[in-house]
C-alpha cells in the first residue's frame, strides 16, 4: 500500500517535472461578440425619411471560421418626382465570417470575408405618383396624390450577401467593424401593380440589376466563453 | 492576404447598381386617343381634313391640326368625361362627348405610373353638321399605335 502510493506521487513529480521544462502550449480565445450597427442610429438622426437599427451577432467555431448574423429594423420613404412610397419592415441575416489574417499571439483581429443569407418581412405604402405623360395639351397636374395610402402588406424578399471587411479591437473587448456588401437578390414577393423598391436590410432595389452594395460599421463587445 | 486583395478587386470592378433612375423618351407612356378620319360615301377610304380646331369645352387649349386624316388627342387623366369640340374652317363643329374609365399602371420607379383607358361610349352632339357617324374600333386604350375611333364624314 504504502508503496503504490510513493510510487503514484513520485508519478506526479515526474509529470510535474516535465510539464514545467517545456513552452506552455498557447491557446487561443473563443468568444462570442454582440454589437450594433452605428450607421443606422446616425442616419436615423441625420435624414428625416429614414430610421433603421441593427443589431449583429458573431461567433468563432474554429480557428478561422465564425458564424454571424444581423437582425434589424428599416423604415424608409421616398419622395421623387414620381412617386412617394414608404417600405418598413424587419430583416434576419446569418452567414459565416472567414478571417484571413494571422494575428500576432494575443490579438484576435480579422480580416474577413464570408456571406450571408438574408430574408426580410416588409411592407410598402404608396403615398402618391405621377402619370407619365407626354402631351400636355390640357395643362392638367399630372400628380395624384392618394387620400388613401395603398397599402401593400405582407411582403419578404430573399438575398445574399458577399462580404469583405475589417474587425479591430480598439479597446480590451470592444471591437470596431467596417464591412462592404455586395448583395445579390434572388426573389422578393411580386407586388400588384407595383413594385419592392426598397427592402429593409437589403437597400434599395435596382430595376436594371438585382445587384446591390451595403455597407456597416459596427461597435461590437466581446465575451470570452473558452479558450482552446 | 493575397487572396483579401483579389476579393476587394472584384468587389470593385463589378458593375452594381445601374442606374435605373432614368425615364427615357422610348418608355411607355399614357397613351392618346387615336382617330382616323374616313370618307363617309367609301367607308374604307381614308380622307383629310385641311384644317381642325380641336378644343375641350372646358378647357382653353386648342389643338390646330393641318392636312390630316390622324387625331391623335391626350385623354384628361383627372376626369372621365371629355366634351371635345371639332371645328372645321367653315365653321362647322361638331361635339363629342367622351365617357370613359381611367386605370393607372406601374411603370418604373423613374417613369413612374401611366394611365390606360376604357371608353364606356362616345356620344355626337345632336346638332352633327360634318361628322357623319363614327365608329369605336376598340374600347380598350392602352397602346396608341393604332386608331381607336374612326369618324366618318
Amino acid at each position: 500500500m504504502l508503496k503504490s502510493i510513493t510510487s503514484c506521487f513520485l508519478f506526479i513529480v515526474v509529470c510535474f517535472g516535465y510539464a514545467q521544462d517545456s513552452i506552455p502550449k498557447y491557446t487561443e480565445r473563443y468568444s462570442i461578440r454582440f454589437g450594433i450597427d452605428m450607421s443606422k442610429p446616425i442616419r436615423s438622426m441625420i435624414e428625416n425619411d429614414y430610421k433603421g437599427l441593427e443589431l449583429t451577432a458573431d461567433y468563432r467555431i474554429t480557428k478561422k471560421l465564425y458564424l454571424a448574423a444581423e437582425v434589424g429594423m428599416e423604415d424608409k420613404s421616398v419622395v421623387s418626382e414620381t412617386l412617394d412610397f414608404q417600405t418598413s419592415g424587419e430583416y434576419i441575416k446569418l452567414g459565416v465570417d472567414f478571417n484571413l489574417f494571422n494575428n500576432w499571439e494575443g490579438m484576435e483581429n480579422m480580416l474577413l470575408t464570408g456571406f450571408r443569407f438574408g430574408t426580410s418581412t416588409h411592407s410598402q405604402q404608396l403615398n402618391g405618383y405621377a402619370v407619365r405623360q407626354l402631351d400636355h395639351l390640357w395643362a392638367e397636374d399630372l400628380y395624384k396624390s392618394l387620400d388613401q395610402p395603398q397599402l401593400f402588406d405582407d411582403l419578404s424578399a430573399t438575398w445574399i450577401e458577399i462580404i469583405a471587411g475589417v474587425k479591430t479591437e480598439l479597446l480590451n473587448n470592444l471591437y470596431m467593424g467596417i464591412s462592404v456588401r455586395m448583395n445579390y437578390l434572388m426573389n422578393d414577393k411580386e407586388v400588384t401593380n407595383f413594385s419592392n423598391l426598397y427592402i429593409p436590410g437589403y437597400h434599395r432595389v435596382s430595376e436594371a440589376s438585382p445587384w446591390c452594395v451595403g455597407l456597416n460599421y459596427t461597435m461590437m463587445y466581446q465575451f470570452p466563453l473558452y479558450r482552446k | 492576404m493575397y487572396k483579401f486583395r483579389y476579393l476587394l478587386l472584384i468587389l470593385l470592378l463589378h458593375p452594381s447598381c445601374e442606374p435605373d433612375d432614368v425615364c427615357n423618351i422610348e418608355n411607355p407612356s399614357t397613351p392618346q386617343l387615336v382617330f382616323r378620319l374616313y370618307d363617309a360615301n367609301q367607308p374604307s377610304q381614308l380622307k383629310s381634313v385641311d384644317t381642325l380646331r380641336v378644343k375641350d369645352t372646358e378647357n382653353e387649349s386648342v389643338l390646330q391640326l393641318i392636312n390630316t386624316d390622324s387625331i391623335a388627342i391626350p385623354f384628361q387623366i383627372n376626369t372621365n368625361k371629355m366634351n371635345l369640340d371639332f371645328t372645321t374652317p367653315a365653321g362647322m363643329s361638331d361635339e363629342l362627348l367622351i365617357d370613359y374609365q381611367t386605370q393607372d399602371m406601374y411603370l418604373s420607379r423613374a417613369c413612374g405610373f401611366q394611365s390606360t383607358f376604357y371608353i364606356n361610349e362616345i356620344e355626337i352632339d345632336s346638332n352633327q353638321s360634318w361628322i357623319n357617324t363614327i365608329e369605336i374600333v376598340t374600347n380598350e386604350v392602352i397602346v396608341d399605335t393604332l386608331a381607336h375611333v374612326k369618324i366618318y364624314h
